[in-house]
């Protein structure tokens, strides 16, 4: 029962794999919160002057305290280079939202925050776990995404950023 | 088997539609266009027999958690479901998880104004005092409703909410059905003197109640119980206060052990944001405030609202080896949280900057007189007063610098005093109290060879108490070999058990390859008892020697 429930599953996961999608995908109409406790749209909060980073994080993630952390020290240059922003939506829920906004700046990081507290954003963009990456263009198409981070992972992103500003620029 | 023929049917249908839809000319209306996105986690286990830890095991041999989400949209229409396979459930988990079959679908319109959603849906009204419907994979918990929701936009800085229907329960529903309206309002968008104004005003109201047949012959229980939420959000420059105060009615339940009196909770959160620093602060007053859409639930069955612990949620192995979740029977708390970064260029700073956060929380419990009816369980309890029951204590220091280009490091000393007397039983094991000191070391080295970056994170911990299992060591190394590649290693070793026999040393190990959205990992080992803890519940995960893999995507 096991192995075989195991393979059908595994049959399912793959089989969707070739179904890779060309059409453009935005970031859906989902209410989050700004730092305010203001309700915005998710799908108007990417950049349209250049590439957008939306990186999902929590303040009880460490490997996505450490990857924000680590853009933290390139973003100038990014944004010189590339116009790029960062959006960091933070799945904390009720217990550590008075927390997001004091951990953000505290790091000093200058990123655009918001949070998503009961993760409908997480869902409606099928993020299982933090930290998750999606780098959108300047129209809003969400053009890549990558789940997880491990030091270096920061250079692919890079590449990635420089390739869709220069789809932008064209 | 024709169950799962069926499902399989479904998914097939689900697969075709979105390549039709995507390749067809002919589609027209709101359904052309459509697209299909998803995930996809797969955690199974191969429990093998280790008597010297004694080990647990399934009959069955491996265990596996497995979901997949499909969601579909086509203009302003939306549908998807989720299948949830538990061949059998992991150790740890619920035993009435083990099944395969269809635990979420649903359909969706919205508009700019309007957004109706029929099947199963999540929610949340304001804090999630009277309602937070949500899912936590890890921990086994899903209290999705399956019923209506309509969320309405009438007018930009006016949002309600209104939703019927029964939670679910594993692969069953919940016997008491759930109905709640919600409304929020932003002043400054709603009145036009406040339009301009620096000072951002949000107010919010949510009412929930609950019906269940009252079945019971020696007491009567009320049938409809009802929860109440008044909620104020205030804001200018970077200070922000956040309150809401919940009521609940009478509410006799197998947690507050038929108790007929009244909850109530108030939480209170305020923080200040400024360059390179932030920090906050907040309180919260929790009294018989468990609702759940069956009052003979325990454990995570069927809860209606959040209770969130008001406590730092630590991410260290050691760090979390003894947590603290929120006393349903109620608690005061208070927490602060103070975040700073020196500046780099500076004495203290260094060439990087340094890090800094400080955390606090004391919980006590709250003050009870009875008011002599035994039967009914009354009590009352001044709101004002703190009671003599030390809960839990933690101040904890962390900071974090750069001292190079290569090398990052992170050090936190942390102070824990944890109280699992009024904790329910699966948790509170054999000790009692806890008092412990930890201290954390974690350094991440990065450097090229040929070109290529790999990076080297080890992190040191070590616990001490007298109590309980006694002094823990653990030792986590982790290796990146290509860009996609890394390696772990973990080690606990159980130095201080006052059991001379039982200092067990708990080895494991895995190996994993991740690349844009696809992740894969196997493992294998011995894993120590504990907690699992996400967002200030817990989920204990008993001792285990075996192999594990783990899948996960999304599309």
């Amino acid at each position: 029962m096991f192995f075989r429930t195991l393979a059908i599953l595994s049959f399912v996961l793959f089989s969707t794999l070739l179904f890779a999608q060309e059409k453009s995908w935005k970031v859906p109409n989902v209410e989050i919160k700004d730092l305010k406790n203001t309700s915005v749209s998710a799908s108007e909060i990417y950049n349209t002057e250049g590439p957008t980073i939306l990186s999902f994080w929590a303040t009880w993630c460490k490997p996505c305290i450490l990857e924000l952390n680590t853009i933290k020290d390139y973003y100038v240059d990014w944004q010189d280079e590339t116009n790029v922003k960062l959006v960091a939506i933070s799945i904390d829920d009720t217990r550590n939202i008075a927390k997001v906004g004091p951990l953000a700046r505290g790091k000093g990081w200058e990123y655009d925050i918001y949070i998503d507290a009961n993760s409908d954003l997480r869902r409606a963009l099928n993020v299982n776990n933090v930290p998750h990456t999606f780098l959108l263009d300047k129209n809003g198409n969400i053009v890549w995404q990558h789940n997880g981070y491990a030091p270096g992972d920061e250079d692919e992103l890079y590449d990635k950023v420089l390739e869709v500003a220069e789809m932008s620029s064209n | 088997m024709i169950k799962r023929l069926l499902l399989l049917t479904v998914l097939s249908v689900y697969c075709f539609s979105n390549i039709s839809a995507q390749n067809s000319d002919f589609n027209s209306g709101a359904l052309s266009g459509g697209q299909l996105h998803g995930d996809f986690l797969l955690d199974a286990q191969y429990y093998v027999k280790d008597k010297a830890i004694n080990a647990q095991e399934l009959p069955q041999g491996a265990g596996m958690n497995a979901y997949g989400n499909f969601n579909y949209t086509a203009g302003n229409f939306k549908a998807g479901m989720r299948l949830e396979s538990y061949e059998p459930a992991l150790l740890g988990f619920d035993r009435r998880y083990d099944q395969t079959g269809i635990t979420f679908r649903y359909a969706q319109y919205f508009n700019d104004q309007l957004d109706i959603t029929v099947g199963n849906f999540y929610e949340q009204f304001g804090n999630g005092l009277t309602l937070r419907a949500y899912w936590e994979w890890y921990l086994g918990l899903d209290n999705n409703i399956d019923g209506i929701r309509v969320h309405y936009k009438p007018i930009p800085g006016i949002i309600l909410k209104g939703i019927i229907g029964r939670q679910r329960f594993y692969f069953d529903q919940s016997p008491g059905v759930v109905r709640g309206l919600d409304g929020e309002f932003s002043i400054n968008d709603i009145v036009s003197s406040f339009n301009e104004s620096k000072t951002r005003i949000i107010i919010g109201g949510s009412f929930v109640s609950r019906y269940q047949e009252d079945r019971n012959s020696t007491l009567i229980l009320p049938e409809n119980v009802a929860n109440f939420a008044g909620r104020i959000n205030l804001s200018r420059g970077g200070f922000n206060l956040n309150a809401e105060y919940a009521y609940k009615v009478n509410d006799p339940s197998t947690i507050n052990q038929n108790s007929y009196s009244s909850g109530d909770a108030l939480l209170v959160n305020a923080s200040y944001t400024g360059n390179n620093f932030g920090a906050s602060i907040g309180m919260k007053r929790w009294d018989n405030m468990d609702f759940r859409s069956d009052r003979a639930a325990t454990g995570f069955d069927l809860f209606i609202n959040y209770q969130p612990a008001l406590t730092k949620q630590h991410t260290y192995r050691l760090s979390s080896l003894y947590s603290y979740p929120t006393v349903p029977q109620g608690e005061m708390a208070i927490q602060a949280d103070v975040f700073y970064n020196i500046k780099r260029g500076t004495f203290l700073g260094g060439k990087y900057g340094t890090n800094i956060a400080i955390n606090t929380s004391l919980v006590n419990d709250i003050p009870r007189t009875p008011t002599g009816d035994s039967l009914r369980n009354d009590y009352v309890s001044d709101f004002f007063e703190i009671g003599d029951e030390v809960f839990y204590r933690d101040i904890n220091v962390e900071i974090s610098r750069k001292l190079s280009r290569k090398f990052k490091f992170t050090g936190s000393v942390i102070r824990q005093i944890v109280n699992y007397v009024f904790q329910p039983a699966t948790l509170s094991g054999d000790a009692l109290k806890v008092k412990s000191w930890i201290g954390i070391m974690e350094g991440t080295y990065s450097y090229k060879v040929n070109d290529k970056r790999y990076t080297s994170r080890l992190e040191l911990q070590v616990l001490t108490t007298k109590q309980d299992f006694g002094d823990w060591f653990t030792g986590l190394f982790e290796q990146t070999l290509t860009s996609h590649w890394y390696i772990t290693a973990l080690g606990e070793y159980n130095y201080g058990n006052p059991n001379a026999d039982r200092r067990n040393l708990y080895l494991s190990g895995a190996v994993g390859y991740r690349k844009d959205t696809y992740s894969i990992k196997l493992g294998g080992g011995r894993q120590r008892g504990g907690f699992l803890c996400v967002g200030g519940i817990c989920r204990p995960v008993p001792e285990n020697t075996g192999v594990t893999l783990t899948l996960a995507s999304s599309f």
